[in-house]
């Protein structure tokens, strides 16, 4: 069972004002009886008077947590749609903010993330790629081409002084990336992110969404490590903060690990054993599994299955104070 | 996008829609049946006149208004349950088109003035850009050249990126020359790892080679080494063509009068070479025209089908059917104080 929005759950918060409302109601209702009938049947019409107030209390709180659990996108169970496709399409989106300098990959985690791409591109044959370098803006440096030419000398050109924005926007590199894919295109695409996932604005989920309901993969390669390095400016010089401490870059994975989660793609670390050949072979396994199905498959969203019974309940909400239910019981 | 990107919106279980049938009966059990609950029956009225009612004025049309928000509320719950969603039809090419390259001089006379209104170059970025719009399957680069050469685009299908590099082109970026022998044989580099049937690369210069590199007729011989057409097309009408142009790098302005020309004979050895063809374009028109010819020359059998794409529209439905049923809570059990 998987949740594609679990911040709508927040408004599950506002439930014990609503359950106050009603039992404010409820106590307010019950002096108002008194006040209309005296004491003369007044255990009878109390006792109806709790009856109807809680069944039609309950009703609209089942009514509530329903009508929240159909937002949030629950589902669970496959299904599989039709994919008619073959080869691979694959946008690299490179960090290249200052942090990607420092050296607790070898020999740098910009130039790591280099290293891997060649290997990408010398492993999958055949396969068009682009690439988009971002920090805290995004731009298409490599259009999807099969000229290696073009490919090699744009990773050569890969450093902090492409871009000036400062920063890092996960959010507008993923969009970026998915809108380097033609739409006409009847190939298989997939996104490599290479980053310290040390992001500093945007959110990523939104656009990792969209990639999984397109089919596009999404790819996440975590460049550095958690303990971080010092960062040095494009001179060499180390840099320091506004309260003159040194900047530290630490690498964020489990933002990066997420990314890949939403999207149904593989999230690797740049500095484990056998990345070299891990990373092409998720791609070449993302392109293999689905061209020899013809399908894919994507989880069944149940909000139908929850807004069905909130309606109901909504149903039993009017009708519990609607009905003369005196006539019958 | 299929048709221009139009899509439509459609109810994927529309079944669901016969709950509306259910409101009207609940409506009516609520607010006209005459023996319903949760109300009081005064006793008090002038005899034969009118009823008891509230004369609040406010009080009444927020009443009405929580109504109206409440079914109204119901009624999108019960659309989105029949799961709204808009269909995107996309065109899927399933073919694999050819690759092309156009060499386009850059080199200052290039700004002569005899494709009225526009420069050469301009008329030249013109009438690629027009063809480029009609190729949509076919992966399309982009190589410049004066005294030197560059590749701007390499062989992309994603034209939006390639039309936005060839608009940024502009004379004398790469000095003052006219470098043909390394303009062919740098776009045919560049076809080099394609795994396209056809490659085509289309030459476009107003000069003679100046620049003794890479010999245009050597450059001719690698293309053709590798599987690549070279088209020539020689642009600029004989005779005094006054020119006027700024050069990027000193921000001066130039004007003057060109009498220089293309060598017809030396770009249709270049063609022949390659199996290609030479075109002599003296003015917009005939420019116009070789582009078309070449649209047809330069053809590969394409297939395509339709993919539906379908993105729900539900959440949307629910959440805003989810706030007017609140707004009637909230306004009823707050405001009005309603206690049941």
């Amino acid at each position: 069972m998987t949740v594609t929005h679990p911040e709508v759950f927040h408004l599950l918060a506002f439930l014990p004002v609503v359950v106050l409302v009603l039992v404010l109601n409820y106590r307010a209702g019950c002096k108002d009886t008194t006040r209309l009938i005296g004491s003369l049947h007044e255990t009878t019409v109390r006792n109806l008077f709790l009856i109807k107030s809680f069944f039609g209390g309950l009703s609209f709180v089942a009514f509530y947590v329903l009508l929240v659990a159909s937002l949030a996108g629950i589902s669970w169970g496959l299904t599989t749609v039709r994919e008619d496709r073959s080869g691979l399409d694959v946008v690299f989106a490179v960090d290249v903010s200052l942090s990607m300098l420092v050296e607790d990959a070898q020999p740098s985690r910009l130039a790591r993330s280099g290293d891997l791409m060649r290997a990408v591109v010398q492993d999958l044959d055949g396969a068009r790629f682009g690439v988009v370098a971002f920090t805290g803006s995004a731009t298409r440096l490599l259009p999807l081409t099969e000229d290696n030419a073009a490919i090699e000398s744009t990773l050569n050109l890969m450093g902090p002084e492409l871009l000036s924005t400062p920063g890092t926007d996960l959010e507008r590199a993923l969009t970026t990336a998915l809108a380097s894919f033609p739409a006409d295109s009847d190939r298989h695409r997939a996104v490599v992110v290479f980053s310290d996932g040390e992001a500093h604005s945007g959110d990523e989920t939104g656009p990792a969404r969209e990639a999984a309901e397109r089919g596009i993969g999404v790819f996440t390669v975590t460049v550095g490590t958690p303990e971080g390095g010092p960062v040095s400016l494009r001179d060499g010089g180390r840099a320091f903060d506004r309260d003159g401490n040194p900047v530290h870059s630490r690498a964020e994975p489990a933002r990066m690990r997420r990314i890949a989660e939403i999207a149904g793609g593989v999230h690797l670390d740049a500095s484990e054993a056998g990345v070299f050949s891990r990373l092409p072979d998720a791609l070449s396994e993302f392109e293999g599994r689905r061209d020899s199905e013809g399908f894919r498959t994507v989880p069944v969203e149940r909000y139908g299955f929850f807004l069905g019974w909130a309606l109901v309940m909504l149903a039993i909400h009017v009708l519990v104070r609607s009905l003369r239910w005196r006539r019958w019981f | 996008m299929f048709e221009g990107g139009r899509n439509v919106w459609v109810l994927e279980q529309p079944v669901a829609l016969l709950l509306l049938a259910f409101v009207p009966l609940v409506m009516y059990l609520r607010h006209g049946a005459p023996n319903r609950g949760g109300r009081l029956r005064f006793p008090i009225s002038v005899w034969g006149g009118r009823h008891f009612v509230p004369r609040v004025w406010s009080v009444a049309f927020l009443y009405r208004l929580s109504i109206l928000a409440f079914w109204l509320g119901v009624v999108i719950c019960i659309v989105a349950l029949s799961s709204p969603a808009r269909v995107y039809r996309e065109r899927i090419n399933l073919t694999r088109g050819m690759d092309i390259v156009f060499v386009l001089d850059e080199s200052p006379t290039m700004a002569a003035m005899d494709f009225a209104p526009y420069s050469r170059f301009e008329a030249a970025k013109r009438i690629i850009r027009r063809f480029v719009r009609g190729r949509e399957n076919d992966a399309i680069g982009l190589v410049s050249f004066a005294r030197d050469a560059a590749l701007r685009v390499p062989p992309t299908v994603d034209h939006q990126h390639l039309l936005k590099e060839l608009d940024q082109l502009s004379i004398m970026e790469l000095g003052d020359g006219t470098a043909i022998g390394l303009g062919i044989a740098l776009g045919a580099l560049h076809l080099q790892s394609s795994s396209a049937e056809q490659r085509v690369l289309v030459l476009l210069t107003d000069g003679k080679n100046n620049v003794a590199e890479i010999l245009p007729g050597v450059a001719a011989r690698v293309a053709r080494d590798l599987g690549v057409r070279v088209h020539t097309v020689g642009i600029g009408s004989p005779g005094e063509i006054p020119i006027e142009f700024t050069d990027p790098h000193t921000g001066r302005s130039y004007r003057g009068i060109v009498t220089d020309a293309y060598e017809a004979d030396a770009l249709r050895d270049l063609a022949e070479i390659t199996g290609g063809n030479f075109f002599e374009a003296a003015s917009l028109g005939s420019l116009e025209a070789i582009f078309q010819t070449l649209d047809t020359v330069e053809t590969v059998e394409r297939r395509a089908r339709v993919e539906v794409r379908t993105e729900s529209l539900s959440r949307h439905f629910i959440f805003l059917g989810f706030m007017l049923i609140i707004f009637d809570f909230v306004t009823r059990r707050v405001l009005l104080r309603e206690r049941l």
